[in-house]
């Protein structure tokens, strides 16, 4: 009897997951973390498949590990709430959407390449999106830059893609050893000062 | 560029970006314009315009405009750049799926562990000058004329299009101002470029 009933909650939690990633995706317009609100609602308040702390984890990773964080999104809930297939079907969920509208918009574009005046409208977009990735950069930049060391880290990346070209995965994999080796120094110090400071009390 | 180049570049992509789609756009911008010669920076730009006002993350959108293009390449029609639109979605997503379910797993080892923290500390910094780059590259082929770098260029030539300084300066007054809806904000833009080169 037990069994029975499992089964099938079991099977509903899978094409739940398909459908709330699907929905999300389709309605959720900039990604990223637009969409946390939307999971926040449907996975917490509404069923109670996971906690609010959960959700804090959640965040948390999917800003530390690399991809597109919808993907990781999707990944790590269907996984906390599914395993393994869980994953695999949310991730799918939140792919479909994007994937069916750009193949349509994206044949109907190919037919305007080229033209004069799309060329013109085009021009304008991209004026507006180039402001619109500032205002992201403005809004980022804000936690950030709180101290002098990603200040510099940061202006020396622009200025190297900028001015010398170089290649942008190779200088974030720089950056990493960067930032390992800051924390490296920033330890040694500190042990140095608590050393010096046990040295002091003796005398 | 062949679908299998393709996806391997996108696998590395993928597994090169931190902090989600916008971190993607410098990273397809030199790989696909600088290194590849795959498309004009324009195209790219345009393709991400795109990317922003059509639904869904703007980095899977942008994978799949360019793995439409790819297809269409390669195998020809809308159903070629269909195949190439999946193939360059499953290539961005390959690291997702292989790393995060795998701390997924390990969620409490991975969690406030220091050497994660030091290498993002000096991820995160450097990503934020890369998108800031992203904006000049943007900014070149539409409120400049030419290249940045015609600038320190001899002989180059440099200008300004002043219908895209106006824009520019229009969507950050108004975003600064009033944070509207980024779809009702690329639109306007559109047709106020229509209208300006009419001028």
């Amino acid at each position: 009897m037990e069994k029975m009933e499992k089964k099938p909650t079991e099977e509903n939690r899978l094409w739940t997951l398909f459908k709330v990633f699907f929905k999300i995706s389709a309605v959720s317009v900039g990604g990223g973390l637009t969409m946390l609100p939307l999971m926040d609602r449907e996975f917490v308040e509404k069923r109670n498949w996971m906690s609010e702390s959960d959700m804090v984890d959640v965040v948390a990773i999917v800003q530390s590990v690399p991809g597109i964080i919808a993907v990781n999104m999707a990944i790590l809930i269907g996984q906390r709430t599914a395993g393994l297939a869980g994953a695999i079907v949310a991730s799918v969920g939140v792919v479909i959407p994007p994937v069916v509208v750009i193949v349509v918009i994206a044949a109907l574009l190919f037919q305007l390449s080229g033209n004069a005046t799309a060329d013109h409208i085009f021009t304008g977009v991209r004026a507006a999106v180039s402001a619109l990735i500032l205002l992201s950069v403005i809004k980022m930049s804000k936690s950030i830059l709180k101290s002098p060391v990603p200040i510099v880290i940061a202006i020396l990346g622009f200025l190297l893609l900028v001015v010398f070209d170089v290649d942008a995965v190779g200088l974030i994999v720089a950056s990493a050893f960067a930032g390992l080796l800051i924390a490296g120094i920033s330890r040694l110090r500190k042990k140095q000062l608590e050393l010096r400071g046990g040295e002091g009390e003796k005398k | 560029m062949t679908l299998l180049q393709m996806y391997l570049l996108f696998v590395k992509i993928g597994a090169f970006t931190f902090g989600g789609g916008y971190a993607m756009i410098p990273l397809f911008q030199t790989e696909l314009v600088n290194n590849y010669h795959f498309m004009t920076n324009a195209q790219f730009a345009n393709f991400v315009a795109l990317a922003q006002v059509t639904p869904g993350p703007v980095g899977l959108n942008a994978a799949t405009y360019v793995g439409y293009q790819c297809g269409v390449q390669n195998i020809g029609g809308m159903l070629g750049g269909a195949i190439g639109g999946v193939v360059g979605t499953l290539g961005v997503m390959t690291p997702s799926l292989i790393i995060v379910t795998l701390i997924a797993y390990f969620i409490q080892v991975f969690k406030d562990n220091p050497i994660v923290k030091a290498v993002l500390s000096g991820i995160r910094p450097a990503t934020l000058g890369l998108i800031a780059a992203a904006v000049i590259f943007f900014a070149e082929t539409s409120v400049f004329t030419a290249p940045l770098r015609n600038l320190w260029t001899k002989g180059a030539s440099f200008g300004i299009c002043w219908q895209g300084v106006l824009i520019f300066a229009l969507v950050l007054f108004v975003e600064l101002k009033w944070k509207l809806n980024l779809i009702y904000v690329l639109i306007a833009s559109a047709i106020l470029s229509y209208f300006l080169f009419l001028i």
